[in-house]
């Protein structure tokens, strides 16, 4: 008898059908050949909701291979609610080795954090972004700020830049700080901190952002030059840690939590739990390197 | 006769020549090989090609040849991706051989300013592409976005026009069109709108 195991498989490899793929693949194909600009998607129905990451997870689906490994992280941490569930959704789609190490993976796929620990080359980094739209606190309207896109018109952010300066002595973007991607496109990072942001700039990985309840993709190409907006007379900074430490590593030049305990004092420890771990067993993973961590005295 | 590619794994195939792809689009004129899988395309197009547009192509795009054998590379190509055969001027991806006359896709897409992505993939047969300087090769020099400072390739088998029609169409960025060259060792580079070339 000739065994039919054809069906054997309930789903497709990688969850997705193929048809679906290839329309990600080929926008995400020009979304690195327009550094920044946002490539509207299909974003097709996946078995959790809009808004949890499904962007970051349509991009993984549409390019794992098998001899992919994949890495999952949520605000910094392998063990965070969102990236256990992500994770174990990929694996079982997929059956390719997982990982929590930095350096091993070749796939990461991230919410709100760019690894403490510098890329590689042959790494791949997926943003889970849940607003990809820059100027949407300034225009409400998606064909005003296409056009304002499309003519390059950023007065309007600027403007908002200054107000915020002015009323509130600071530029208030804690997280999802606009930069300029290639000299043309205001582009929205995701919510990484302000630490993460200068890791963008001439990074040697390709960063993929996936939006999908917006429906957008959008990418960075390795060696782009990416610059947070700043005036002449009011610089970009990323956070200040100068008098506090991981009480863990002791260490103050990584972007650090805060934590309070129940009787009000506070602690703060290394956000990235994978570099944290490797500090804690003595490795000496390899940090990035921008103008803005290179001051940091240890 | 043309036949169905029985070989080609439409699911792992596809993800791995995908991934070739994208690499080398987000480093562009770094060489890359694309093969592994026996297919016979009709004359007239590369290897590399066919499977580049086995990666991309379905029922949701659509593509355009110049090629000299047009007729049945566009059979090959319909019957192996149900991608419909469309003039240059409507078509996502345009197969071409590298010393055809630039004027075979004078009225391509471009993109609009709203709509930079509209705009064609043109995939470019030429005889070979090198890291290494070769009798009759042209001498390109990439930088922009993927290149650390710059990048020298050499082509062969391919007419400077088209990098003069390239420049010329890629001269309002966002607007323009990203090239994928493939050689007949299977080599491929790919040269999206941003990079910008010096040629010699």
């Amino acid at each position: 008898m000739i065994d039919n195991n054809k069906y054997i498989n309930k789903y497709n490899f990688a969850f997705i059908d193929e048809a679906t793929k290839k329309e990600i693949r080929r926008k995400l194909l020009k979304a690195v050949a327009i550094p920044g600009y946002q490539v509207p998607y299909s974003s097709p129905e996946m078995p959790i909701s809009r808004g949890w990451g499904t962007g970051g997870l349509h991009v993984t689906l549409a390019i794992i291979g098998k001899d992919d490994v994949f890495k999952i992280i949520d605000q910094g941490s392998d063990a965070s609610v969102n990236a256990c569930n992500l994770r174990d959704f990929v694996h079982t789609m997929t059956n390719v080795r997982t990982t929590f190490d930095t350096a091993e993976a070749t796939l990461i796929q991230t919410r709100h954090r760019i690894t403490e620990e510098a890329l590689l080359p042959h790494q791949i980094y997926i943003y889970q972004v849940p607003q990809p739209e820059p100027l949407r606190s300034v225009e409400r309207y998606e064909n005003k700020t296409r056009q304002m896109h499309a003519e390059g018109d950023y007065a309007k952010m600027f403007v908002s830049l200054y107000e915020s300066i002015v009323l509130h002595g600071a530029v208030m973007h804690g997280a999802d700080y606009p930069v300029m991607v290639n000299d043309r496109y205001i582009m929205a990072p995701s919510p990484i901190p302000k630490w993460d942001v200068p890791n963008l700039n001439h990074s040697k990985a390709l960063h993929l952002f996936g939006a999908g309840r917006e429906k957008r993709l959008y990418a960075v190409p390795p060696f782009t030059k990416v610059a947070p907006l700043e005036f002449i007379d009011v610089k970009f900074d990323i956070e200040n840690f100068s008098g506090k430490k991981c009480y863990k590593t002791s260490s103050n030049k990584a972007f650090l939590d805060e934590l309070i305990y129940d009787d009000g004092s506070k602690n703060y420890v290394i956000n990235d739990s994978n570099y944290l771990d490797k500090l804690m067993e003595n490795e000496t993973p390899q940090q990035h390197t921008n103008p803005y961590i290179n001051k940091i005295a240890l | 006769m043309l036949n169905r590619e029985s070989h080609y794994d439409e699911v792992f195939d596809a993800q791995l020549h995908f991934r070739i792809i994208l690499d080398a689009m987000a480093k562009p004129g770094i060489i890359k090989t694309i093969d592994g899988v026996k297919i016979n395309p009709p004359q007239g197009i590369h290897h590399a090609s066919s499977l580049i547009g086995f990666a991309l192509l379905n029922a949701d795009t659509c593509f355009s040849s110049v090629q000299l054998n047009q007729k049945e590379i566009a059979e090959y190509l319909l019957l192996n991706t149900g991608a419909p055969f469309v003039t240059e001027a409507s078509a996502d991806f345009i197969f071409m051989d590298g010393m055809q006359p630039a004027e075979l896709i004078a009225s391509i897409k471009f993109g609009t300013l709203e709509y930079p992505e509209n705009s064609a993939t043109i995939i470019i047969d030429v005889e070979e592409i090198s890291d290494s300087m070769n009798e009759g090769s042209l001498s390109l020099i990439l930088s922009g976005p993927g290149i650390e400072n710059q990048h020298r390739v050499f082509i062969k088998g391919m007419g400077e026009q088209i990098i003069s029609f390239r420049s010329e169409v890629n001269a309002e960025y966002p607007l323009g069109i990203d090239m994928i060259l493939t050689d007949l060792n299977n080599r491929m580079i790919c040269i999206p709108r941003t990079s910008k070339i010096v040629h010699e």
